[in-house]
């Protein structure tokens, strides 16, 4: 089961059950637990943080899951991406200078797991929940479009 | 003296095929009333544009059938062709004797051209088509910002029509202004265009003056995110930041009672109650 389906799940809960609901308000962060939800998707509801609200919930439908690779080296544990390494795994610019292959649509969105998904390191697969370490949103890239001469 | 029967006129029993549009309102399943509620669960054939995922997974909870149609957007293009592509997807079943519902996010009937397209032609082919209620932007706008139309009135315009029809507007009555993240632009996907906001400021600026304090809202449709509400002046619209969804909210300028039409009512300016403006967000 993917992030975006527990988020979903947690959510459509909250609004329609009165026991979750009551449960969540009395204690937030056991009652997202309880539905298995990673602990930057809890982090981002108690912010109250809804761009990474949203990049959860897109990711599941066609978002980008990028690997922060600076974070790898701590042995696939959770841990919060340096700035850097959230620039290199997007593809955000770097010193001016904007790398083509790892340009993205505007404003796309891009989970940032701290441990390369499963599968292929090309193709993206849904992290589980303990490997999202950051949502981020992708700023806006210009593209170059048709021929320059 | 002869007495002239009424002719008789052919029985017009509709069609076997329905139509029922009904709006989820914008939190899906807590703003969703019973009525729609059971619509969405009867029907044989339920299609939805919804906006949130949340929503989707309830609205198939409800009904397995569900079919979104959001596939009849094409980004780029325009959204007229778009909303032409849904009456002809919504009207099939319906012709070929299906009990047909359509849910919206919001109130069905406000900014949803679709839908009152495919109720114009479902009845004019003799099918019984209605429409049922849902919340929309503009109730949560009244609750949240504790607007009262009833105060000084209110005005409400999509914002591109605002300005392309230069709508005569009075600025000592509550105006309210849709769509203003994509002044401008008519096409799907569009992103703010500041250059319709400039276009915009500039024209609010003449009646209200450039210092005039406005408010960008856009209604949360998630349970634990709280609904946006964004304070600023109208010299300073097309540098705030503006998402797609947002509407805005120009507060009326104080004005004070005509003393004629006090007289003609036979009233007093004491005899007014005034009630303070609690529009402002707090903090």
């Amino acid at each position: 089961m993917s992030e975006a389906s527990k988020l979903v799940a947690f959510l459509l809960a909250l609004q329609t059950s009165p026991i979750v609901s009551k449960r969540f308000d009395r204690n937030a962060k056991k009652e997202m637990e309880r539905f298995g939800l990673a602990p930057a998707t809890v982090r981002a509801v108690l912010a109250q943080d809804a761009a990474a609200l949203w990049a959860i919930l897109l990711t599941g439908s066609g978002g980008h899951i990028a690997v922060a690779t600076g974070v790898r080296r701590r042995r696939h544990k959770p841990k919060e991406p340096e700035p850097a390494h959230i620039a290199a795994a997007v593809g955000t610019p770097k010193r001016g200078r904007r790398r083509k292959s790892k340009a993205r649509e505007p404003h796309q969105v891009a989970a940032v797991v701290s441990a390369p998904p499963r599968g292929r390191r090309r193709k993206p697969v849904e992290p589980e929940p303990d490997q999202i370490a950051a949502v981020v949103i992708v700023p806006k890239t210009r593209r170059r479009r048709g021929k320059r001469t | 003296m002869k007495l002239h029967k009424r002719p008789p006129t052919r029985s017009r029993s509709p069609r076997a095929g329905s139509l029922v549009i009904v709006g989820t309102g914008l939190r899906a399943a807590l703003q969703t009333t019973p009525e729609s509620q059971h619509e969405i669960s009867r029907a044989e054939r339920l299609f939805y544009l919804i906006s949130d995922p949340l929503s989707e997974r309830w609205i198939k909870s409800l009904n397995p059938r569900a079919q979104s149609l959001t596939s009849c957007y094409a980004r780029g293009r325009p959204r007229m062709a778009a909303y032409e592509r849904m009456v002809e997807r919504i009207l099939a079943p319906v012709r070929s004797g299906r009990r047909v519902c359509v849910a919206f996010y919001g109130h069905p009937g406000v900014f949803v051209f679709p839908s009152h397209a495919a109720i114009r032609q479902a009845r004019a082919e003799g099918f019984d088509a209605r429409m049922i209620p849902g919340v929309s932007s503009e109730d949560c706008l009244f609750s949240e910002l504790g607007l009262d139309p009833a105060r000084s009135g209110c005005q409400s315009y999509e914002a591109t029509d605002f300005l392309v029809y230069r709508r005569r507007f009075d600025p000592s009555s509550a105006l309210i202004l849709w769509q203003v993240g994509v002044v401008g632009n008519l096409n799907y996907g569009a992103r703010p265009i500041r250059s319709g906001l400039r276009v915009l400021a500039r024209r609010l600026a003449r009646a209200y003056g450039r210092r005039h304090e406005v408010v960008l809202f856009e209604a949360s449709v998630l349970p634990v995110l709280p609904s946006t509400i964004r304070s600023t002046t109208i010299e300073a619209l097309p540098f705030t930041k503006i998402t797609g969804g947002m509407t805005l909210f120009v507060p009326p300028r104080p004005h004070a009672p005509d003393s004629r039409g006090l007289r003609s009512l036979g009233l007093r300016p004491s005899d007014l109650v005034v009630v303070p403006e609690c529009w402002r967000p707090a903090g």
